[in-house]
């Protein structure tokens, strides 16, 4: 199957104001075919929206890219101009927020928004609107939407909007980044069924971000987990949620409260993120992980592959050691 | 057991100018016993925050009475209140929001303690109430910028216990934190339960986290409680249309709402319901016990 983004060995680092360099992703490695959907999984800090970030070209300014290929439909983003990127953005891959409401303007109406986001040329104003109108059914809203105002839209509806203004020029790709955290239940579960059926209809490739991995678990075909800017383990949902491999997914999948009764404790990881500053040397898991050794103390853990799922982690491969210190 | 709460039809009622008014709370009617979890869930809009406040008396009701141990609080003024209402406090939402950015972590946790006090016996109360939520009391001069989404939630429960209450509203205290936050967060709060011998409302639109924590679970929907009743009854034989789609949400199966101009005079999920009748348009449907403590609002039942 065609591959739509490929990202190889993508390492971004940070600089701060002292000059010195803070490297916040560590060789991340991500391919997304032809109508698949990936949700990119971890707490907040752990890289998500960076990498994101990074296939359309948004870095922040502090922030470059030092190793790595991001291609996106067989073109390398980070070797194009300006000129290019624009090409990109909204036509090759669209991009929704987590806050809709901070991302229209409440100035102009909802139509005038999605209309000035078409980028196809050589259309006249009528055939333009036809194309909002459409789009706007195709999200599931009603042709009135065209004339309001954000302010005039419910959160689920403004999502929705954001949704028609990415989608309008057909992409390859649609990044979402926590599209539904900020929603209600009801709303969010609605947006997720668009986002699985835009998958189909308009054959988009989706990325999803997300902190809640049950959530992902419930409608991607990939899932990775991520943790202090490296992808710890990318498999499928069904195995991550059954038999997860990495130490911090295992412990992850452990937070959630419906895997217990009620009244147990549920148990927790230890410790907290670490910073970027100061990573530990190593794996950066080790200080939060029951299953550490004495190699995982002095050596980063390299991706393996095992049955076409990758994992980041000294128990697997060919790098056991026996002794186990706890 | 012992009641705790008692409200008896309490309303809010907003005014939205040019003569219109919106029902924030619609005729509530609940008990809430000593020592439970009690849950509160429904979307955003559905009055959950305001009766949190309104039982706290950061909203004056506009109608109906709420007792808190066979008082009343309506018409409660000057100091009597004062000391009632160190029995109550509430954790907020955001943590962000609900710390005083410029005061220090010790000023914002002393507040609450007893006056009459000495500076130094405060200092070691504060000390304990940090510690008891996990946060280094050596790191009390700090200011709220200066920790984690996490920690000031631990903070802000520290805050609330200063009073040494025996009722906290914890009002979404987990929607914006990660997962792994969250499970340390919940774990604290069942923790301090059994220490303190505490009684929770807790408000959440996550229905997870309250079939997880919840004793008895209220839903609301548009200002009214649709179903009230045990977790096990609510959560896996759910009565109420609105309950149904709310848990089926959450699961994610696929749900249609569509919203289409409401009738208000009527049930207020009429326009939503899909086994809507006649009636439910006139009619507004009062809670009805069905089975034993477990009551909903609806003609179908």
């Amino acid at each position: 199957m065609e591959e739509i983004l490929n990202i190889k060995g993508l390492e971004v680092v940070l600089k701060d104001i002292r000059g010195d360099e803070i490297k916040i992703l560590y060789s991340v490695d991500l391919s997304i075919k032809k109508k698949e959907s990936l949700a990119l999984v971890g707490e907040s800090g752990s890289g998500k929206t960076i990498t994101a970030r990074t296939v359309m070209g948004l870095l922040p300014e502090h922030m470059s890219v030092k190793k790595g290929e991001v291609f996106l439909c067989g073109r390398d983003v980070l070797k194009a101009s300006q000129q290019e990127l624009r090409d990109i953005r909204g036509v090759k891959a669209g991009f929704i927020f987590q806050e809709p409401s901070s991302y229209l303007n409440p100035v102009f109406t909802a139509g005038s928004q999605i209309y000035e986001a078409i980028k196809k040329e050589g259309l006249k104003g009528d055939e333009k609107k036809a194309m909002c109108m459409k789009v706007l059914k195709d999200v599931g809203l009603t042709e009135d939407v065209y004339w309001r105002y954000p302010h005039q839209l419910s959160g689920g509806m403004q999502q929705r909007v954001m949704i028609a203004m990415a989608i309008v020029n057909h992409p390859f790709l649609l990044i979402a980044d926590e599209p539904t955290t900020a929603l209600d239940v009801t709303t969010a579960a609605g947006i997720i069924e668009l986002l699985k059926n835009l998958t189909e209809s308009y054959g988009l490739s989706l990325l999803f971000i997300t902190h809640d991995i049950s959530l992902a678990a419930s409608f991607t075909d990939k899932i990775a987990v991520m943790y202090a800017g490296r992808i710890v383990e990318a498999s499928h949902p069904l195995r991550i949620m059954g038999s997860p491999l990495h130490p911090y997914t295992e412990k992850l999948i452990a937070c959630l409260p419906e895997r217990y009764k009620p009244g147990e404790r549920i148990k927790t990881i230890e410790g907290a993120v670490p910073d970027f500053r100061s990573l530990p040397e190593g794996c950066p898991f080790h200080p939060r992980c029951p299953y550490q050794m004495d190699i995982c103390r002095r050596k980063e853990p390299p991706a393996i592959t095992i049955d076409g799922f990758t994992v980041r982690c000294f128990r697997y491969g060919d790098n056991v050691e026996t002794d186990r210190c706890e | 057991m012992e009641i705790m709460w008692k409200l008896i039809d309490v309303s809010k009622r907003y005014h939205t100018g040019k003569g219109r008014e919106i029902l924030a709370l619609d005729r509530i009617g609940m008990e809430i016993y000593k020592g439970e979890t009690f849950g509160v869930i429904g979307e955003s809009g559905s009055g959950k925050t305001t009766l949190g406040k309104v039982m706290v008396g950061l909203i004056e009701p506009s109608e109906g009475r709420i007792y808190f141990r066979d008082r009343c609080l309506t018409g409660l003024k000057g100091k009597e209140l004062l000391n009632l209402r160190k029995e109550f406090q509430i954790v907020f939402q955001d943590p962000y929001k609900s710390l005083n950015p410029r005061m220090r972590v010790k000023d914002a946790v002393m507040e609450g303690i007893r006056k009459g006090m000495g500076r130094k016996e405060k200092r070691e109360k504060v000390k304990e109430l940090l510690s008891m939520v996990g946060i280094e009391p050596k790191i009390m001069d700090n200011y709220p910028h200066q920790f984690s989404g996490g920690e000031r939630q631990r903070i802000s429960i520290a805050r609330a216990l200063s009073t040494s209450p025996s009722f906290i509203v914890c009002d979404e205290p987990t929607s914006n934190l990660d997962l792994s936050v969250q499970a340390k967060i919940l774990n604290l709060f069942m923790e301090l339960k059994e220490k303190f011998h505490l009684t929770y409302l807790f408000i959440s639109h996550n229905i997870k986290v309250m079939d997880f924590i919840a004793d008895r679970v209220a839903v609301m929907f548009k200002g009214r409680i649709v179903e009230y009743g045990k977790r096990e009854d609510v959560m896996k034989h759910p009565l109420h249309p609105y309950t149904e789609v709310l848990i089926s949400s959450a699961f994610f199966k696929k749900v249609e709402i569509i919203e289409k101009e409401g009738i208000t005079s009527g049930c207020a999920f009429s326009s939503l319901c899909p086994y809507v009748k006649e009636r439910c348009y006139i009619e507004k449907p009062e809670l009805k016990e069905v089975e034993k403590g477990h009551l909903v609002a609806c003609f179908r039942i």
